[in-house]
């Protein structure tokens, strides 16, 4: 993991530390920070391709705004990962399509 | 080239005209040699002698004192083009007139990246740099013994005195805009240009501002465009329509509202 661990006006208190899995790679985080963050944190980059061009995508409004990084969170697909709070045994995954939705119907 | 300091040009290594040690080949010669003539633009007394010891037919003549500038047996010249990857300095450059009525051929050393490739279009420089013409590459010689890459390029006959350099643009692959439809600027402007000028035309024919973000990351730069191309001030546009959500929800969110068709 790399993080800023000092930086002039920012104080960084950190949750506790968690692991998540991304693409089925063990990987650790803080709990509560951005998704985004940890990946990014861990040197993951690419977070999905798109559907029809298959680009990448990774990190680029980081404020949930567009939707550059949509990934596959726990099965659901198109979860906004830069404001999505990190939990313990998440399991993260590149998305490679425009998203299934998991339909579970009673 | 009338705007700029001839003085100042010439000192910082620009040909402001044609002086001893780089002038151009006899014209009547030249516009009949299939292959071209070399022209060596080396118009300064350095020690530096390259250009003679790499001719491989004797062209450019025995320096007498190794100041001298080059100068050339053209009966000798076949055009080889060895001259050019090999001289330090890029002063040399193989012309062929015979390619076309309009069109000449410029054989010229390229030490940039990207390397062009055969077919490519690119920017054709004059001598201080700005961009004259647009050319076609037709052929790209490899090094042999150094790292100088031998450009062929089709340059237009009247700027034969004119270019000097090549601007090689990485060919964009796409010019997203509209990040979540993926809808290319080129796109855009074409139907902007076919009268579809409102953001609401565009977001129906093409759909950007259609996906998750909502025309978040798409819609200033499109309505700058609707606005460049019918000269009319973004602040006078029509926005167009937004509808909830905001953002991205859950449908379970809105179909909870929805229960038994109560309308809560």
């Amino acid at each position: 993991m790399e993080l800023i661990a000092k930086h002039p006006v920012l104080d960084y208190k950190h949750g506790r530390e968690v692991t998540f899995t991304f693409d089925g790679a063990e990987m650790k985080g803080f709990e509560g920070e951005p998704i985004a963050m940890a990946l990014h944190a861990n040197g993951v980059k690419v977070y999905r391709v798109t559907p029809e061009m298959k680009r990448t995508r990774g990190f680029f409004c980081a404020i949930g705004k567009c939707s550059s990084c949509f990934m596959v969170v726990d099965g659901v697909p198109n979860v906004r990962t830069c404001v999505t709070p990190l939990a313990e045994g998440m399991k993260v995954e590149t998305q490679k399509d425009k998203g299934r939705v998991p339909l579970d119907v009673d | 080239m009338s705007c700029c300091d001839k003085e100042k040009l010439f000192n910082s290594g620009v040909l402001v005209e044609h002086v001893e040690g780089a002038v151009l080949p006899p014209k009547d010669k030249w516009e009949a040699k299939k292959g071209g003539y070399v022209v060596i633009e080396c118009p300064k007394r350095i020690p530096c002698n390259p250009c003679f010891t790499s001719c491989p037919t004797g062209a450019v003549q025995p320096f007498e004192d190794i100041n001298d500038t080059p100068k050339i047996d053209y009966a000798k010249c076949t055009g080889c083009g060895i001259c050019v990857s090999r001289c330090p300095g890029l002063a040399c450059f193989v012309i062929d007139l015979t390619y076309a009525e309009d069109k000449a051929v410029i054989k010229l050393p390229y030490e940039l990246l990207p390397i062009p490739k055969k077919g490519q279009k690119v920017k054709c420089l004059n001598r201080i740099g700005e961009e004259v013409a647009e050319g076609e590459v037709i052929a790209v010689a490899e090094p042999s013994k150094d790292k100088t890459y031998v450009v062929s390029v089709v340059i237009p006959k009247a700027l034969v005195d004119d270019i000097r350099g090549i601007k090689v643009t990485e060919q964009c692959k796409a010019n997203v805009i509209c990040r979540c439809e993926e809808i290319e600027i080129d796109k855009i402007r074409e139907w902007i240009k076919r009268g579809y000028d409102t953001f609401d035309e565009l977001k129906r024919e093409l759909r950007v501002g259609m996906g998750p973000c909502q025309g978040r990351g798409c819609r200033d730069i499109i309505m700058r465009e609707i606005a460049m191309a019918t000269g009319q001030k973004v602040a006078d546009l029509q926005p167009g329509t937004m509808r909830p959500p905001v953002k991205p929800i859950k449908i379970s969110l809105l179909a909870e509202d929805f229960r038994e068709g109560e309308h809560r």
